[in-house]
Protein backbone atom coordinates (compact mmCIF):
# COMPACT_ATOMS: atom_id res chain seq x y z
CA UNK A 1 0.00 0.00 0.00
CA UNK A 2 1.33 3.61 -0.86
CA UNK A 3 2.44 5.33 2.24
CA UNK A 4 -0.02 8.71 1.50
CA UNK A 5 -3.11 5.88 1.49
CA UNK A 6 -1.57 5.05 5.41
CA UNK A 7 -1.44 8.85 5.76
CA UNK A 8 -5.03 9.15 4.72
CA UNK A 9 -5.73 6.68 7.07
CA UNK A 10 -4.85 8.60 9.83
CA UNK A 11 -6.56 11.90 8.82
CA UNK A 12 -3.76 13.73 7.43
CA UNK A 13 -5.48 16.61 4.81
CA UNK A 14 -2.43 16.70 2.29
CA UNK A 15 -2.70 13.07 1.31
CA UNK A 16 -7.19 12.84 2.01
CA UNK A 17 -6.38 15.56 -0.95
CA UNK A 18 -4.13 13.50 -2.76
CA UNK A 19 -6.39 10.54 -2.62
CA UNK A 20 -9.66 12.62 -3.99
CA UNK A 21 -6.95 13.96 -6.74
CA UNK A 22 -5.84 10.31 -8.10
CA UNK A 23 -9.28 8.21 -8.19
CA UNK A 24 -11.84 11.13 -8.50
CA UNK A 25 -11.90 10.96 -12.77
CA UNK A 26 -11.97 6.67 -12.40
CA UNK A 27 -15.23 7.14 -9.94
CA UNK A 28 -16.71 9.64 -11.83
CA UNK A 29 -16.38 7.70 -15.46
CA UNK A 30 -18.02 5.06 -13.23
CA UNK A 31 -21.02 7.04 -12.21
CA UNK A 32 -21.37 8.28 -15.58
CA UNK A 33 -21.70 5.20 -17.40
CA UNK A 34 -24.05 3.83 -14.83
CA UNK A 35 -26.04 6.97 -14.59
CA UNK A 36 -25.83 8.84 -17.73
CA UNK A 37 -26.05 11.91 -16.50
CA UNK A 38 -23.40 14.79 -15.68
CA UNK A 39 -24.86 16.27 -12.31
CA UNK A 40 -25.81 13.33 -10.79
CA UNK A 41 -22.57 11.62 -11.61
CA UNK A 42 -20.38 13.94 -10.24
CA UNK A 43 -22.42 13.73 -7.21
CA UNK A 44 -22.15 10.37 -7.05
CA UNK A 45 -18.42 10.15 -7.54
CA UNK A 46 -18.36 13.27 -4.36
CA UNK A 47 -20.50 11.29 -2.10
CA UNK A 48 -18.42 7.57 -3.06
CA UNK A 49 -14.82 9.86 -1.93
CA UNK A 50 -16.75 10.85 0.94
CA UNK A 51 -17.71 7.39 2.11
CA UNK A 52 -14.45 5.68 0.77
CA UNK A 53 -12.43 7.94 3.43
CA UNK A 54 -14.74 7.90 6.39
CA UNK A 55 -14.20 4.48 5.99
CA UNK A 56 -10.57 4.12 5.14
CA UNK A 57 -10.41 1.99 8.64
CA UNK A 58 -12.13 -1.06 7.01
CA UNK A 59 -10.00 -1.07 3.82
CA UNK A 60 -8.00 -3.83 3.75
CA UNK A 61 -4.19 -2.48 2.95
CA UNK A 62 -3.12 -6.06 1.27
CA UNK A 63 -6.00 -5.51 -1.35
CA UNK A 64 -5.58 -2.93 -4.00
CA UNK A 65 -7.43 0.10 -3.73
CA UNK A 66 -9.01 1.04 -6.92
CA UNK A 67 -11.17 -2.01 -6.82
CA UNK A 68 -12.05 -0.92 -3.62
CA UNK A 69 -13.01 2.38 -3.95
CA UNK A 70 -15.13 0.89 -7.68
CA UNK A 71 -17.11 -1.12 -5.54
CA UNK A 72 -18.14 1.54 -3.38
CA UNK A 73 -19.17 3.71 -6.28
CA UNK A 74 -20.98 0.52 -7.53
CA UNK A 75 -22.88 0.05 -4.82
CA UNK A 76 -23.29 3.71 -4.60
CA UNK A 77 -25.06 4.12 -8.48
CA UNK A 78 -26.71 0.78 -8.08
CA UNK A 79 -28.56 2.48 -4.89
CA UNK A 80 -29.38 5.79 -6.68
CA UNK A 81 -30.98 3.24 -9.95
CA UNK A 82 -32.86 1.76 -7.32
CA UNK A 83 -34.38 4.57 -5.46
CA UNK A 84 -34.91 6.24 -9.10
CA UNK A 85 -38.76 6.85 -9.89
CA UNK A 86 -40.13 5.66 -13.37
CA UNK A 87 -39.86 9.04 -15.19
CA UNK A 88 -40.45 10.03 -18.98
CA UNK A 89 -36.78 11.01 -20.24
CA UNK A 90 -36.60 14.77 -20.94
CA UNK A 91 -33.16 14.59 -22.58
CA UNK A 92 -33.40 16.92 -25.55
CA UNK A 93 -36.39 18.49 -24.76
CA UNK A 94 -36.89 22.56 -24.08
CA UNK A 95 -39.03 24.19 -21.78
CA UNK A 96 -41.73 23.91 -24.00
CA UNK A 97 -41.65 20.43 -24.60
CA UNK A 98 -40.33 21.15 -28.04
CA UNK A 99 -37.01 18.95 -29.12
CA UNK A 100 -34.63 21.05 -29.64
CA UNK A 101 -30.45 20.60 -30.01
CA UNK A 102 -28.00 22.72 -28.92
CA UNK A 103 -25.59 23.91 -31.86
CA UNK A 104 -22.75 24.82 -29.29
CA UNK A 105 -19.63 26.10 -30.25
CA UNK A 106 -17.40 23.30 -31.87
CA UNK A 107 -15.49 23.83 -34.96
CA UNK A 108 -16.99 21.04 -36.39
CA UNK A 109 -21.08 20.51 -35.23
CA UNK A 110 -21.33 17.00 -37.90
CA UNK A 111 -18.29 15.37 -35.60
CA UNK A 112 -19.90 17.01 -32.54
CA UNK A 113 -23.92 15.86 -33.58
CA UNK A 114 -22.30 12.50 -34.40
CA UNK A 115 -20.67 12.20 -31.14
CA UNK A 116 -24.15 12.87 -29.29
CA UNK A 117 -25.73 10.50 -30.96
CA UNK A 118 -23.10 7.47 -30.12
CA UNK A 119 -23.70 8.73 -26.67
CA UNK A 120 -27.34 8.75 -26.54
CA UNK A 121 -26.93 5.31 -27.96
CA UNK A 122 -25.05 4.00 -26.10
CA UNK A 123 -26.16 5.60 -23.16
CA UNK A 124 -30.10 4.02 -24.03
CA UNK A 125 -28.54 0.45 -24.16
CA UNK A 126 -26.77 0.77 -20.99
CA UNK A 127 -29.81 2.10 -19.36
CA UNK A 128 -32.04 -1.18 -20.55
CA UNK A 129 -29.25 -3.51 -18.66
CA UNK A 130 -29.63 -4.28 -14.93
CA UNK A 131 -27.70 -1.82 -12.47
CA UNK A 132 -25.00 -4.77 -12.15
CA UNK A 133 -24.83 -5.67 -15.74
CA UNK A 134 -24.18 -2.27 -16.58
CA UNK A 135 -21.22 -2.04 -13.73
CA UNK A 136 -19.44 -5.03 -15.37
CA UNK A 137 -19.64 -3.62 -18.80
CA UNK A 138 -18.44 -0.33 -17.92
CA UNK A 139 -15.29 -1.62 -15.64
CA UNK A 140 -14.54 -4.16 -18.71
CA UNK A 141 -14.90 -1.82 -21.34
CA UNK A 142 -13.83 1.80 -20.38
CA UNK A 143 -11.50 1.13 -16.46
CA UNK A 144 -9.70 -1.86 -18.32
CA UNK A 145 -10.15 -3.83 -15.58
CA UNK A 146 -9.34 -7.83 -15.43
CA UNK A 147 -11.84 -10.26 -14.78
CA UNK A 148 -10.96 -10.32 -11.24
CA UNK A 149 -10.61 -7.32 -10.51
CA UNK A 150 -14.37 -6.78 -12.02
CA UNK A 151 -14.78 -9.66 -9.51
CA UNK A 152 -13.70 -7.67 -6.51
CA UNK A 153 -15.87 -4.60 -7.21
CA UNK A 154 -18.62 -6.77 -8.02
CA UNK A 155 -18.43 -9.87 -5.73
CA UNK A 156 -19.02 -12.39 -8.30
CA UNK A 157 -17.23 -15.05 -10.10
CA UNK A 158 -15.00 -15.22 -13.28
CA UNK A 159 -17.71 -17.33 -14.77
CA UNK A 160 -20.65 -15.32 -13.44
CA UNK A 161 -18.60 -12.03 -15.05
CA UNK A 162 -18.16 -13.81 -18.58
CA UNK A 163 -22.04 -14.55 -18.86
CA UNK A 164 -23.16 -11.19 -17.46
CA UNK A 165 -20.71 -9.38 -20.08
CA UNK A 166 -21.91 -12.26 -22.53
CA UNK A 167 -25.57 -11.76 -21.91
CA UNK A 168 -25.39 -7.48 -21.71
CA UNK A 169 -23.67 -7.38 -25.33
CA UNK A 170 -26.80 -9.89 -26.65
CA UNK A 171 -29.29 -7.69 -24.89
CA UNK A 172 -27.44 -4.77 -27.05
CA UNK A 173 -27.17 -6.10 -29.68
CA UNK A 174 -30.87 -7.54 -29.64
CA UNK A 175 -31.62 -3.62 -29.69
CA UNK A 176 -29.64 -2.55 -32.39
CA UNK A 177 -31.29 -5.61 -34.18
CA UNK A 178 -34.73 -4.15 -33.44
CA UNK A 179 -33.52 -0.89 -34.58
CA UNK A 180 -32.13 -1.73 -37.82
CA UNK A 181 -35.82 -4.13 -38.33
CA UNK A 182 -37.93 -0.76 -37.69
CA UNK A 183 -35.78 1.44 -39.26
CA UNK A 184 -35.88 -1.29 -42.78
CA UNK A 185 -39.18 -1.13 -41.72
CA UNK A 186 -39.64 2.77 -42.57
CA UNK A 187 -37.77 2.88 -45.71
CA UNK A 188 -39.89 0.03 -47.06
CA UNK A 189 -43.23 2.09 -46.27
CA UNK B 1 -25.27 -39.72 -27.85
CA UNK B 2 -23.39 -37.11 -29.95
CA UNK B 3 -25.08 -33.83 -29.30
CA UNK B 4 -26.18 -31.69 -33.03
CA UNK B 5 -23.78 -29.48 -33.33
CA UNK B 6 -26.20 -26.86 -35.44
CA UNK B 7 -28.48 -27.18 -32.01
CA UNK B 8 -25.32 -26.69 -29.80
CA UNK B 9 -24.75 -23.99 -32.01
CA UNK B 10 -27.35 -21.73 -30.52
CA UNK B 11 -26.82 -22.11 -27.13
CA UNK B 12 -25.25 -19.84 -24.56
CA UNK B 13 -22.36 -21.55 -24.16
CA UNK B 14 -21.17 -21.77 -27.46
CA UNK B 15 -22.02 -17.98 -28.39
CA UNK B 16 -19.80 -17.12 -25.35
CA UNK B 17 -16.94 -19.45 -26.30
CA UNK B 18 -17.80 -17.63 -29.93
CA UNK B 19 -16.99 -14.52 -28.52
CA UNK B 20 -14.21 -15.20 -26.37
CA UNK B 21 -12.75 -16.11 -29.42
CA UNK B 22 -12.11 -19.81 -27.41
CA UNK B 23 -13.25 -21.91 -30.36
CA UNK B 24 -10.98 -24.42 -31.81
CA UNK B 25 -10.17 -23.85 -35.59
CA UNK B 26 -12.33 -26.94 -36.79
CA UNK B 27 -14.99 -25.56 -34.39
CA UNK B 28 -14.66 -21.93 -36.05
CA UNK B 29 -14.97 -23.47 -39.07
CA UNK B 30 -17.97 -25.11 -38.75
CA UNK B 31 -19.38 -21.67 -37.00
CA UNK B 32 -18.86 -19.69 -40.00
CA UNK B 33 -20.29 -22.36 -41.80
CA UNK B 34 -23.41 -22.37 -39.78
CA UNK B 35 -23.18 -18.42 -40.12
CA UNK B 36 -23.53 -18.67 -43.62
CA UNK B 37 -26.54 -20.37 -43.69
CA UNK B 38 -28.59 -19.15 -40.34
CA UNK B 39 -30.14 -16.03 -40.91
CA UNK B 40 -31.15 -14.84 -37.49
CA UNK B 41 -27.33 -15.99 -36.13
CA UNK B 42 -25.70 -14.22 -38.75
CA UNK B 43 -27.78 -10.70 -38.13
CA UNK B 44 -27.47 -11.22 -33.99
CA UNK B 45 -23.22 -12.35 -34.25
CA UNK B 46 -23.13 -8.55 -36.70
CA UNK B 47 -24.67 -6.66 -34.11
CA UNK B 48 -23.19 -8.18 -31.56
CA UNK B 49 -19.81 -7.12 -32.94
CA UNK B 50 -21.19 -3.90 -33.54
CA UNK B 51 -21.66 -3.57 -29.73
CA UNK B 52 -17.98 -4.38 -29.30
CA UNK B 53 -16.98 -2.03 -31.71
CA UNK B 54 -19.44 0.52 -30.39
CA UNK B 55 -18.43 -0.06 -26.76
CA UNK B 56 -14.86 0.12 -27.41
CA UNK B 57 -14.65 2.67 -29.36
CA UNK B 58 -17.09 5.01 -27.11
CA UNK B 59 -15.92 8.53 -26.51
CA UNK B 60 -14.62 8.73 -22.35
CA UNK B 61 -16.96 10.57 -20.20
CA UNK B 62 -16.51 14.37 -19.59
CA UNK B 63 -13.65 15.69 -17.57
CA UNK B 64 -14.78 16.54 -14.02
CA UNK B 65 -14.78 20.89 -13.02
CA UNK B 66 -11.55 22.01 -12.04
CA UNK B 67 -12.70 22.41 -8.49
CA UNK B 68 -13.99 19.07 -7.76
CA UNK B 69 -11.17 18.38 -5.79
CA UNK B 70 -11.79 21.08 -3.72
CA UNK B 71 -15.09 20.54 -3.07
CA UNK B 72 -14.57 17.08 -2.33
CA UNK B 73 -11.96 17.83 0.08
CA UNK B 74 -13.55 20.33 1.60
CA UNK B 75 -16.83 18.29 2.23
CA UNK B 76 -14.61 15.51 3.62
CA UNK B 77 -13.30 17.77 6.06
CA UNK B 78 -16.13 19.25 7.06
CA UNK B 79 -17.44 16.03 7.38
CA UNK B 80 -14.75 14.59 9.94
CA UNK B 81 -15.08 17.61 11.95
CA UNK B 82 -18.89 16.84 12.48
CA UNK B 83 -17.82 13.16 13.15
CA UNK B 84 -15.31 14.38 15.78
CA UNK B 85 -18.04 17.08 17.46
CA UNK B 86 -20.25 13.69 17.14
CA UNK B 87 -18.02 11.57 19.01
CA UNK B 88 -17.35 13.91 22.13
CA UNK B 89 -21.06 14.52 22.38
CA UNK B 90 -21.93 11.17 22.61
CA UNK B 91 -19.10 10.38 24.86
CA UNK B 92 -19.75 13.15 27.35
CA UNK B 93 -23.62 11.89 27.27
CA UNK B 94 -22.73 7.86 27.99
CA UNK B 95 -20.36 8.92 30.30
CA UNK B 96 -23.08 11.24 32.33
CA UNK B 97 -25.19 8.36 31.98
CA UNK B 98 -22.87 5.87 33.35
CA UNK B 99 -22.26 8.08 36.09
CA UNK B 100 -26.01 8.82 36.49
CA UNK B 101 -26.70 4.81 36.52
CA UNK B 102 -23.77 3.85 38.98
CA UNK B 103 -24.80 6.49 41.45
CA UNK B 104 -28.71 5.47 40.98
CA UNK B 105 -27.59 1.62 41.56
CA UNK B 106 -24.39 1.75 43.22
CA UNK B 107 -25.30 4.82 45.77
CA UNK B 108 -26.53 2.76 48.90
CA UNK B 109 -23.40 0.75 49.04
CA UNK B 110 -21.00 3.85 48.42
CA UNK B 111 -22.67 5.54 51.54
CA UNK B 112 -22.19 2.03 53.58
CA UNK B 113 -18.60 2.76 52.44
CA UNK B 114 -17.98 5.94 53.36
CA UNK B 115 -20.25 5.17 57.21
CA UNK B 116 -17.59 2.26 58.12
CA UNK B 117 -15.18 4.43 57.03
CA UNK B 118 -16.49 7.23 59.11
CA UNK B 119 -16.70 4.21 62.22
CA UNK B 120 -12.94 2.99 61.45
CA UNK B 121 -11.37 6.53 61.80
CA UNK B 122 -13.67 7.33 64.90
CA UNK B 123 -12.40 3.97 66.77
CA UNK B 124 -9.18 5.12 65.52
CA UNK B 125 -9.73 8.48 67.65
CA UNK B 126 -11.43 6.78 70.58
CA UNK B 127 -8.20 4.17 70.92
CA UNK B 128 -5.96 7.59 70.73
CA UNK B 129 -7.94 9.13 73.83
CA UNK B 130 -7.76 5.71 76.02
CA UNK B 131 -4.14 5.57 74.85
CA UNK B 132 -3.51 9.10 76.11
CA UNK B 133 -5.79 8.60 78.99
CA UNK B 134 -3.10 5.64 79.87
CA UNK B 135 -0.02 7.56 80.07
CA UNK B 136 -1.80 10.90 82.02
CA UNK B 137 -2.43 7.86 84.85
CA UNK B 138 0.93 6.11 84.65
CA UNK B 139 2.19 9.60 84.95
CA UNK B 140 -0.02 10.24 88.08
CA UNK B 141 0.78 7.14 89.85
CA UNK B 142 4.53 7.41 89.33
CA UNK B 143 4.37 11.12 91.11
CA UNK B 144 2.55 9.34 94.09
CA UNK B 145 4.97 6.75 94.65
CA UNK B 146 7.93 9.25 94.00
CA UNK B 147 9.33 9.39 97.82
CA UNK B 148 9.37 5.20 97.77
CA UNK B 149 11.31 5.42 94.76
CA UNK B 150 13.75 7.76 95.73
CA UNK B 151 14.79 6.12 98.79
CA UNK B 152 14.56 2.50 96.98
CA UNK B 153 17.08 4.26 94.55
CA UNK B 154 19.23 5.96 97.61
CA UNK B 155 19.42 3.01 99.42
CA UNK B 156 20.55 0.94 95.84
CA UNK B 157 22.84 3.61 95.83
CA UNK B 158 24.47 3.37 99.04
CA UNK B 159 25.03 -0.75 99.23
CA UNK B 160 26.42 -0.83 95.73
CA UNK B 161 29.09 1.94 95.73
CA UNK B 162 32.79 0.57 96.56
CA UNK B 163 32.66 2.35 100.23
CA UNK B 164 29.02 1.37 100.58
CA UNK B 165 30.39 -2.16 100.72
CA UNK B 166 32.86 -1.67 103.08
CA UNK B 167 30.27 0.39 105.52
CA UNK B 168 27.83 -2.67 105.15
CA UNK B 169 31.11 -5.36 106.04
CA UNK B 170 31.43 -2.98 109.25
CA UNK B 171 27.77 -3.12 109.97
CA UNK B 172 27.52 -6.97 109.71
CA UNK B 173 30.52 -7.13 111.67
CA UNK B 174 29.50 -4.62 113.99
CA UNK B 175 25.89 -6.57 114.09
CA UNK B 176 27.99 -10.29 114.82
CA UNK B 177 29.96 -9.23 117.78
CA UNK B 178 27.15 -7.52 119.34
CA UNK B 179 25.40 -10.80 119.07
CA UNK B 180 28.36 -12.58 120.04
CA UNK B 181 28.63 -10.88 123.41
CA UNK B 182 24.81 -10.42 124.21
CA UNK B 183 25.27 -14.84 124.39
CA UNK B 184 28.37 -14.59 126.44
CA UNK B 185 26.51 -12.64 128.82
Amino acid sequence: MEEWLLSAQRGDETAVNRLVATYQQPVFNLCYRMLGEYTEAEDAAQETLLKAVMNLHAYDVERPFKPWVLRIASNECIDRIRRRKPVVSLDGMGDDGAWEWQAGHSPNPESELLHHEQQVQIQGMLESLPPLDRTVITLFYWEGLAYTEIGEVTGLSISAIKSRLFRARRVMAQLIVGSNTLEEEKYVA
Amino acid sequence: MLRDPITDMHSDAWWMRACEGALSPQEEAHWQAHLAQCEACRQEWAAMAQVDVLLRTAASPPMLAVDFTARTVERITHKQKLRHMLRFAVGTVVLGLVAWIGWAYFGATLAGVVHALDVLISGRQILFDALMRTLVGLAVTVKALLPLLLGVAGAALLFLTPNSILASVMVVWYTHRKRAAGSAA
